[in-house]
């Protein structure tokens, strides 16, 4: 876990000093108007974005892998992320505000987990079920939003269609006062689930016998997955498989379930932002594109070996 | 008598498994059910643990309906082991101990002295103190399950229900195990009830024996006047003669 902090810590640096204009560290260490305005300005509210969003990405991640004991299930490739997409989508085409793209974030996460799990429903949450019409649902959703891209302005169509594959792109300090608030609120619940979880992975009917009401547990971790899903895409767009690297990432560090998938989620969108933009000179990729490049070849890789243990 | 069923029906998949069941445990002995495979025998203990709910009838516990109880206090009173648990990964044997701790724990609260206590007496039980930082996964059959049976211990119930506590482990593991469970009900004075599939074993090891058939009770009472020819006849339809064992002088079933 030490050793996660020392990179968040190494990550976040690096998100601050290197970046398509170089500053010398002398102009860094008098703290010039340069600086104040790269680092103060523009960098800083968009690598604590990133710490946030990632953070909020990483831990839905975890809730739903541990809650489904599947390593598959994660909010993007259940579809979870695209509904949060849509809902934040049709939001800013009404011209909506911060607070209400939040809301349509989170209205559009809520009926895509309610529509999948209603749709994979076989008397009672099937995983790969559900996993499976994730999958199908997230193509769904997606077309539903290019769809409704053509509505748009042509200015309106490439603002959202950055936003949509999942951008860091001109983050000020209202956005990240926006996800640091929803934390805030959400962090603590995620402290009380980890004992429900702890519960849940002795299996359903060893969790009853202790005492756990596990419908009213399931739902709960459900609706908070979501709504951190939510909290993070209204901010950085739906940037697809960070919630889906993080927690089996943090295990192989050895680190604790829930804050580990956290710490891992904010390293991870840091590093994939500061590559985004610093990768290719004078091209500044979307967030989206860069986790992308990471994160499929990630799934394709887990998919092939469910399919090697006959899970798929 | 703590727990109860009356006239209780039970569908399990759509299919009614039992039916108008009457049955009282009796508190502060060991108590088996037994049966041939498909007679609801598990299903009953299922749902005396409430994992189930009747769709006719009521399971009680001290005079109140299981199912109307917070499940927390009922957690409080009766714990369970189901067959063949799995442990999630890397998990050691004092951290699945500590989880049988779930019902006395509140929101919020801290790990206590009583809890460590019961962690400990649940170790001791089942003499575990060595293996308590292994994983169990490192551990071997009969230790896993003893593991199990140290978490129900630790959540500190004055019942117990095991389904087949002895699947899967060897003669002498199934032995120890049932011996452990003996141990349980004379030195803690715990109700202790398990499906078993050895009739030989339950004969041994239970104060009480409760035979089920299709989904009804056949017989229940002391092994010696229930383990008997006519009701092995008519139960499993086998064809036996019971004599007295040599040692402990408790029904012996002799296929013919």
């Amino acid at each position: 876990m030490i050793r996660l902090l020392a990179l968040l810590l190494a990550a976040i640096l690096a998100g601050l000093v290197y970046g398509e204009v170089h500053l010398p560290l002398s102009a860094i260490r008098q703290w010039d108007g340069a600086a104040e305005l790269l680092i103060g300005v523009i960098r800083a509210p968009r690598v604590a974005v990133a710490v946030l969003a990632g953070a909020a990405f990483g831990l839905a991640g975890a809730l739903l892998q541990s809650l489904l004991r599947n390593p598959l299930a994660s909010p993007d490739v259940l579809g979870f992320t695209s509904g949060a997409g849509l809902g934040a989508m049709l939001v800013v085409a009404l011209g909506g505000g911060a607070f209400s793209v939040t809301l349509g974030a989170a209205s559009g996460g809520v009926l895509a987990a309610l529509a999948i799990t209603a749709l994979s429903w076989k008397g009672g949450i099937v995983p790969l079920r559900m996993i499976l019409v994730g999958i199908g649902a997230a193509f769904t959703l997606q077309a539903i939003t290019q769809f409704m891209m053509t509505r748009l302005t042509e200015a309106e169509a490439v603002e959202a269609a950055r936003w949509l594959s999942g951008s860091l792109a001109a983050r000020h300090w209202g956005h990240a006062f926006q996800i640091g608030l929803c934390l805030a609120l959400l962090l603590p619940l995620a402290a009380l689930s980890l004992r429900a979880l702890r519960l849940l992975e002795l299996g359903d009917e060893v969790a009853t016998g202790l005492g756990l009401h596990i419908t009213r547990a399931r739902a709960g971790i459900a609706a908070l997955a979501v709504a951190l899903v939510a909290s993070a895409v209204a901010v950085a767009g739906p940037v697809p498989f960070v919630a889906l690297l993080a927690g089996p990432l943090a295990a192989r560090f050895g680190a604790p379930m829930l804050t580990g998938a956290a710490v891992v989620g904010a390293v991870v969108t840091v590093l994939a932002d500061l590559a985004a933009r610093g990768l290719i000179d004078g091209v500044q990729l979307p967030l989206g594109v860069m986790t992308g490049i990471l994160g499929a070849p990630y799934l394709l890789w887990m998919l092939s070996r469910e399919m090697e243990r006959g899970r798929l | 008598m703590r727990l109860q069923a009356k006239g209780i029906d039970v569908a399990y998949d759509g299919r009614r498994v039992i039916e108008g069941l009457d049955l009282t445990i009796p508190d502060g002995k060991v108590t088996a059910i037994i049966g041939p495979n498909g007679c609801g025998k598990s299903t009953l203990l299922k749902t005396l643990a409430r994992l189930i709910r009747p769709t006719k009838g009521q399971v009680l516990l001290d005079g109140q309906d299981i199912h109307a109880a917070h499940t927390r206090d009922v957690a409080r009173k009766l714990g369970l082991l189901p067959q063949s648990p799995l442990a999630p990964e890397g998990i050691t044997v004092a951290d699945l101990i500590a989880r049988g701790r779930a019902p006395w724990r509140s929101l919020l609260g801290r790990w206590s002295p009583a809890d460590t206590a019961a962690r400990d007496a649940a170790l001791a039980a089942t003499a575990l103190e060595d293996l308590a930082d292994r994983p169990i996964a490192a551990l071997s059959g009969g230790q896993r399950q003893r593991a199990w049976i140290a978490m129900a211990l630790a959540q500190d119930t004055p019942i117990l229900l095991l389904d087949e506590p002895t699947t899967y482990l060897d003669l002498p593991h199934q032995v120890d195990l049932l011996r452990l469970l003996g141990r349980l009900n004379r030195e803690q004075g715990r109700t202790v009830v398990s499906v078993l599939h050895d009739l030989g074993l339950a004969a041994r090891f239970s104060d009480h024996v409760i035979v089920m058939s299709g989904g009804k009770v056949l017989a229940e009472g002391p092994p010696s006047e229930v383990i008997t020819a006519s009701t092995l006849a008519t139960a499993f339809g086998l064809e036996a003669v019971v004599i007295p064992d040599p040692i402990a002088n408790t029904p012996l079933v002799v296929p013919v």
